[in-house]
């Protein structure tokens, strides 16, 4: 594998394995971590010339693997079977709430910020208005904004092309 | 759709998971086992952006001079600082190496011994430090420079 075909891979797997690994660990930066981490090594192992047969699939694999040796570094894993194994399911979810999440860092930032204040922080319509000092209105419409923007990004989705491959 | 949303929304963190960050930080460059061509193509196309990078960089420190007084003496460049025009075509890096002592009147140190497995093509403008220093990173040398 060449270092482009590398990237690619990358590119395309980066934010669905982030969020993957964020339903199982719970944390951002945490999972964040833990696709660094993976790649890097899956590079080590490419670059040595190597080959690893459906990356697509290995990968995942190796965040699952990463996750769970996390959890019991923290001493946080109960039970191992509540992770679940790789299947259609997961990877349609990671790659949907990418999707989300690339919708909401793509909204324009006074309306990201008036969304994350509802569905985040869990503010009323009238507590934003008045920390915004805007109208209701004004909260009302930008959140109408924020979640056709979402159903939008929810709605153009592809789903992943490595799914048979599994 | 509202309880994923959701979900995403309270984990949401604005700059995470950004995918050129996250690219940048594995810091992953090509390995030294690349044909000379490859090597070659690379080169010269950073050297390109560094060339522009030393045009900005020369044309700031024109715009910072004239803000300086004007009984501040201006004193002559350094070899090592002094901004030159090179250029190579398809040239073997110890051909490269010889030019850049000729035009720089610097020494390069440290030249790797396969140094005649590469060949380089570029067009440069810039001082021999960052040149050296644009080199290296491709090749993943320690070559430097001295007066």
């Amino acid at each position: 594998m060449t270092i482009r075909e590398f990237e690619t891979y990358f590119r395309r797997l980066y934010l669905p394995l982030g969020m993957y690994a964020l339903r199982i660990v719970d944390n951002a930066d945490d999972a964040e971590d833990i696709v660094e981490n993976t790649f890097m090594k899956a590079w080590q192992i490419v670059s040595s010339g190597s080959e690893i047969e459906n990356f697509n699939s290995y990968i995942y694999r190796c965040v699952r693997n990463e996750c769970i040796s996390f959890l019991r570094g923290k001493k946080e894993l109960e039970d191992i079977d509540s992770i679940s194994e790789i299947c259609e399911e997961v990877i349609d979810t990671s790659f949907r709430d990418a999707r989300i999440w690339k919708a909401i860092d793509e909204l324009p930032e006074k309306c990201r910020e008036i969304f994350l204040m509802s569905k985040r922080d869990g503010l009323t319509n009238a507590e934003i208005a008045e920390e915004m000092n805007i109208s209701i209105k004004t909260v009302k419409n930008q959140m109408t904004k924020a979640f056709a923007r979402l159903r939008e990004s929810l709605s153009t989705g592809h789903k992943p092309f490595f799914l048979p491959f599994l | 759709m509202k309880e994923e949303v959701t979900y995403i929304a309270k984990r949401y963190r604005k700059g995470k998971f950004s995918v050129d960050k996250g690219w940048k930080r594995l810091n992953i460059k090509p390995a030294l086992k690349w044909s000379g061509l490859k090597i070659a193509a690379a080169v010269a196309s950073v050297v390109v952006l560094s060339a522009t990078a030393a045009v900005i960089y020369h044309q700031y420190k024109l715009n910072d001079t004239i803000d300086k007084p004007v009984n501040e003496s201006v004193k002559p460049a350094a070899s090592l600082e002094a901004v030159k025009v090179i250029d190579f075509e398809n040239t073997p890096l110890p051909t490269v190496i010889s030019k850049i002592k000729e035009v720089y009147g610097v020494e390069v140190v440290n030249v790797p011994d396969n140094a005649g497995e590469y060949n380089l093509s570029l067009h440069y403008e810039g001082n021999a430090v960052d040149l050296v220093a644009t080199i290296n990173d491709i090749l993943e040398t320690q070559m430097s420079v001295k007066e």
